[in-house]
């Protein structure tokens, strides 16, 4: 029994240790492992603001508060006309003289008596451009008054201006002049013409003209006369600016001159053709001048860039009105704008892009003559303001984009060759009318050609569809997967430039299928990469 | 070891993983179930699956520290199906036979047990029992989503699918158990059994919650993380630190719990007898050292870099990617005490008296692993031979393994009892090709042992 037992436990310990296998680690293999692993790497959301205003955001996109349209709105310089340029105020002088009769002297071997003498004149003051110059308000200006004599005796000069209104009086000034044993004698006093009115109409029958009124006063202290004495009083003014003024301006040629818009869209594409049914050209003058204007459009035509070549724009109103304001300080606006409404090819000009839009212009003050009174503040202004609205509903194709960027793969791939191959993927959730084909090209440092990233040219953004008004009613999404093998992936390292090529066109635009753009709409983009490894052990 | 000292290679780091796998699924066989010892019901130890079984002497004591139990298993694969052994001798890993042969959740569970010292008397029909025991259970769950992302990555069958980790975790209980049991025969046939039991927790770490799934989206590979997790912890940083000294004023006394456990057998006639029993019935309250981390419910998308931002400043793309990974992530800790429940099993049994030596019988096995509940059925037979010598042989469907069979002897030498019994020979003979090993052994010293078992019956 007892060897039964021994037996039995020594065949249990032998199964035991026999029956276990021994696996050595060493006898590992090789062994593949071939892991594949995705992985998201970018992701955007662009709307149409984001991608109209990306390429220039001084360019303004303009969303239409109730339907949501968008509106490309490319603006030109602002031609503007100051006051100064219209209305000057020259400096002017005027001298008048008193001779002893004008005094009621006569010669004595002494003169102890009071005697005076006056005299009226006239003054035209300088004016430009035919302006008739009614009434005039002082914000600066300087009116120096000198006068001299010969007369032996105490003298007062005193100088009136009627029309010339300080403190709502006839402007006047005394000059005294005490005689001390010498002459000439002479005086000079300097007066501030500010916020003092001028009527220059002598009583609304005239313009530009006002008068002055010179009287002299001798008080006699026993020196003798002469009867040649006289007396002189000089009256300068300068330094004139006006607050406001009245008259009539004169028929005044307004040179505005040319400017152009330079239409941005699609400007990095080097062919191609869209067209949008409703472009307009829009020019905005904006008067507080106190007359009235004519404007006249010139030359107004697109130049392509690439080309030079011109195209007129025809049938446009011409020339265009520009009324006067009411009353001071206050201004108007008028705005002509242009469209294929009353012009005959505006759609054609802004075709194809990319190009500028050239325009001359030139005016005309009281184009009608003098028919009403003018008026001018020292803040007035004239502005021409020039726009061009490309309301983005209509139709693009062979719009194509090529751009080169420079490509160095600087760090090593370590363990490149456990990459079997790579898979990018690339969604496109499209809620634009718009598709993009597309490929990627390779080029090593001498522009050979390396690889092309996809077999052939494909759809990477594939057209969101419309409804019969044009709008966007159902995105697409389109999803691209770009298989890199083991060789593009070697042949990365020795990539130095990247070429992308690309071609783009609205929703069947070679059709002339017209779609429009709206703030709703949407571009998804995500981007993510699948790679398969290939680990062998 | 000697492949670690070695120049680091591929080929090294894939052996050297190897060399883990294999220690992982040799440490992983068999699950200390004791469906062996539920058949040897005349084994002291039985009371540890049945307080109402009692082995057929008046009294016994144990030998202090020979009584040893040990439980490994693996529900997820077998050794051989991970490393595939050519004709040439060669070895060939094959990680997709082993991932196929995994389920969404997978267990490597262990069981060791220490019986320190135990006691038994009858005083007519009762019976009085006293054990201590030295118990360290462990569990680690895994998810096959785990190894199929590693072996595959996410680009495969888990595109568009939700690779899903919830449930991974680690659970480790070691206590020391004071029991006092009493069973007690009610007329001929029912006999009723239970233990009372004083716990003190030594260490442990359980996951409480764990949720974690990442999913990748098949179109965009847009890839998503989410879920949460609470895991607890007593005296595990005190062992970690090595702070010995202050180990053992942690350990007495500070974790106290109390467990219960339930047993019955019934005998319907001569030849037929039922059995039921629940073990490990109780909580422990853990109070030292406690330490716990909690994570809130994180959700977090990544979709790559945001083209925009880079465009306008790509230096501040990865700082963006980083603040918005932790602001979807935060984990708090705290030191609050907290219960943890037993590992509950339940066995149900029956058995029938073929002859006076041959018996055969059948366990259903029941547990609960965090609220998931796992069976086994046995099927057994027993053979009492002679007086001094009895074997018992089963076979186990249990952790997903079908290739266990069990066997033991138990031998009596005068007074003194020698047992050995595993609950899988088959992970003895053949570790690589099967998921459940176990090991029982010990000495118990009988007085008054019944010999029931007539001459006839002797090998010899």
């Amino acid at each position: 029994m007892k060897s039964k037992l021994i037996s039995l436990s020594l065949m249990t310990i032998a199964l035991i240790y026999f029956g276990c296998r021994k696996y050595d680690p060493n006898k590992i293999v090789s062994t593949a492992w071939n892991p594949n692993i995705a992985i998201p790497l970018a992701y955007a959301e662009f709307d149409a603001y984001d991608i109209l205003a990306r390429t220039d955001s001084n360019d303004l996109v303009v969303i239409d508060p109730i339907s949501g349209a968008i509106a490309l709105i490319y603006k030109g310089e602002v031609v503007s006309y100051e006051a100064q340029d219209i209305v000057q105020l020259s400096d002017f002088s005027n001298t008048v003289s008193l001779s002893s009769a004008d005094m009621g002297l006569t010669a004595l071997g002494s003169f102890s008596g009071n005697v005076s003498g006056s005299t009226a004149s006239t003054v035209t003051t300088p004016a430009n451009g035919g302006v008739e110059m009614y009434t005039v308000l002082f914000k600066n200006g300087n009116l120096s008054i000198n006068v001299q004599t010969n007369i032996q005796h105490d003298v007062d000069i005193t100088i009136t201006i009627p029309s010339l209104l300080e403190s709502g009086s006839a402007f006047t000034r005394t000059i005294p002049l005490t005689y001390a044993g010498v002459i000439p004698q002479v005086a000079a006093i300097s007066v501030n013409l500010s916020g003092m009115p001028l009527d220059l109409t002598q009583g609304n029958i005239t313009f530009n003209e006002f008068d002055i009124q010179t009287t002299v006063a001798v008080a006699g202290n026993g020196n003798p006369l002469t009867g040649n004495e006289s007396c002189a009083a000089e009256l300068i003014f300068s330094s004139l600016k006006f607050q406001n003024a009245t008259g009539y301006f004169g028929q005044q040629s307004i040179g505005i001159g040319n400017d152009s818009i330079l239409i941005k869209l699609f400007q990095n594409s080097t062919e191609g053709f869209f067209q949008l049914i409703d472009p307009k050209v829009r020019f905005t003058v904006e008067n507080s001048f106190g007359f009235p204007l004519e404007i006249n459009l010139a030359n107004l035509q697109s130049i392509n860039v690439n080309t030079g070549a011109n195209l007129p724009l025809t049938g446009y109103p011409n020339p265009l009105a520009i009324p006067s304001p009411s009353s001071m300080g206050l201004s108007t606006t008028t705005v002509l704008e242009l469209n294929s409404s009353n012009t005959t090819n505006i759609t054609d000009i802004v075709t194809p892009t990319p190009k500028y839009l050239y325009f001359e212009a030139s005016g005309t003050s009281n184009p009608l003559g003098n028919v009403t009174t003018n008026f001018i503040t020292d803040t007035s202004r004239f502005t021409v303001d020039a726009e061009l609205e490309l309301p983005l509903e209509g139709y693009a194709y062979g719009f194509t984009f090529s751009d080169t960027i420079p490509f160095t793969f600087s760090e090593t791939i370590e363990n490149i060759e456990n990459i079997e191959s790579l898979m990018i993927r690339i969604n496109v959730d499209n809620g634009f009318p718009v598709e993009l084909l597309s490929q990627v090209i390779f080029l090593d440092s001498n522009n050979v050609t390396l690889f092309d990233l996809m077999d052939a040219p494909e759809n990477v953004i594939e057209s969101a569809l419309i409804d019969a008004n044009g709008r966007v009613n159902q995105n697409t999404l389109k999803i691209t997967d770009i298989n890199i093998n083991e060789t593009k992936i070697e042949q990365i390292s020795e990539a130095r430039y990247i070429v992308v090529n690309a071609v783009s066109q609205s929703l069947d635009g070679n059709n002339g299928t017209v779609v429009e753009f709206y703030d709703d709409y949407k571009l998804n983009v995500k981007i993510g990469m699948q790679v398969q490894g290939k680990l062998n052990f | 070891m000697n492949i670690l000292k070695t120049t680091i290679s591929q080929t090294l780091v894939v052996k050297s993983i190897t060399c883990l796998l294999i220690g992982f699924a040799l440490n992983s066989i068999s699950a200390q179930k004791d469906f062996l010892l539920y058949g040897l019901d005349n084994l002291a130890q039985s009371q540890y699956v049945n307080p109402a079984f009692r082995n057929n002497s008046k009294a016994y004591f144990t030998f202090p520290a020979l009584n040893q139990s040990i439980g490994l298993s693996h529900s997820g694969f077998q050794f051989n199906h991970l490393v595939h052994q050519r004709a040439d001798d060669s070895l060939v890993l094959k990680p997709d036979i082993a991932i196929s042969k995994m389920k969404g959740i997978n267990y490597i569970t262990s069981d060791i047990q220490n019986e320190l010292f135990s006691m038994g008397f009858s005083i007519k029909k009762s019976f009085f029992t006293l054990s201590v025991v030295n118990k360290l259970q462990t569990r680690f769950m895994y998810p096959k989503d785990l190894f199929t992302l590693a072996f595959e990555g996410n680009g495969k069958s888990l595109l568009g699918e939700r690779a899903s980790f919830d449930g991974i975790g680690v659970d480790a209980l070691s206590y020391l158990e004071i029991g006092i049991g009493f069973n007690r025969e009610f007329g001929d046939k029912l006999k009723l059994g239970g233990k009372l039991k004083y716990l003190n927790g030594i260490a442990n770490i359980h996951t409480r919650k764990s949720n974690l799934g990442i999913f990748t989206d098949e179109l965009t590979f847009d890839i998503a993380v989410d879920g949460s997790f609470e895991i607890n912890s007593s005296n595990i940083m005190s062992l970690a630190d090595g702070n010995n000294s202050q180990l053992v004023s942690d350990f007495i006394g500070k974790n106290k719990g109390f467990g219960i456990d339930l047993g019955a057998v019934y005998k319907l006639s001569d030849k037929i007898e039922l059995s039921a029993s629940i073990i490990d019935l109780g909580v422990i309250s853990w109070k030292s050292n406690t330490q716990s981390y909690v994570s809130n419910n994180f959700d977090f998308q990544f979709e790559g870099v945001d083209m925009e931002q880079f465009l306008s400043d790509s230096s501040d793309v990865l700082q963006t990617f980083l603040d918005s990974l932790g602001n979807s992530f935060t984990i708090s800790d705290n030191q609050q005490n907290y219960l943890t429940g037993l590992y509950t099993r339940i066995y149900i049994g029956g058995k029938y008296k073929v002859t006076d030596k041959v018996t055969v019988g059948g366990v259903w096995y029941s547990e609960f692993i965090n609220s998931k509940y796992r069976a086994a059925i046995t099927a057994s037979g027993d053979i009492k031979l002679t007086n001094w010598f009895s074997a018992a042989l089963n076979y186990t469907y249990y952790g997903r393994g079908y290739k266990n069979v069990g066997l033991g002897f138990a031998v009596n030498a005068g007074p003194v009892q020698l047992f050995l019994m595993t609950d899988n020979i088959i992970g003895l003979l053949a570790p690589h090709a099967t998921k459940n090993w176990h090991f029982r052994v010990g000495f118990n010293f009988l007085i008054g042992r019944k010999k029931n078992v007539s001459k006839d019956a002797s090998l010899e």
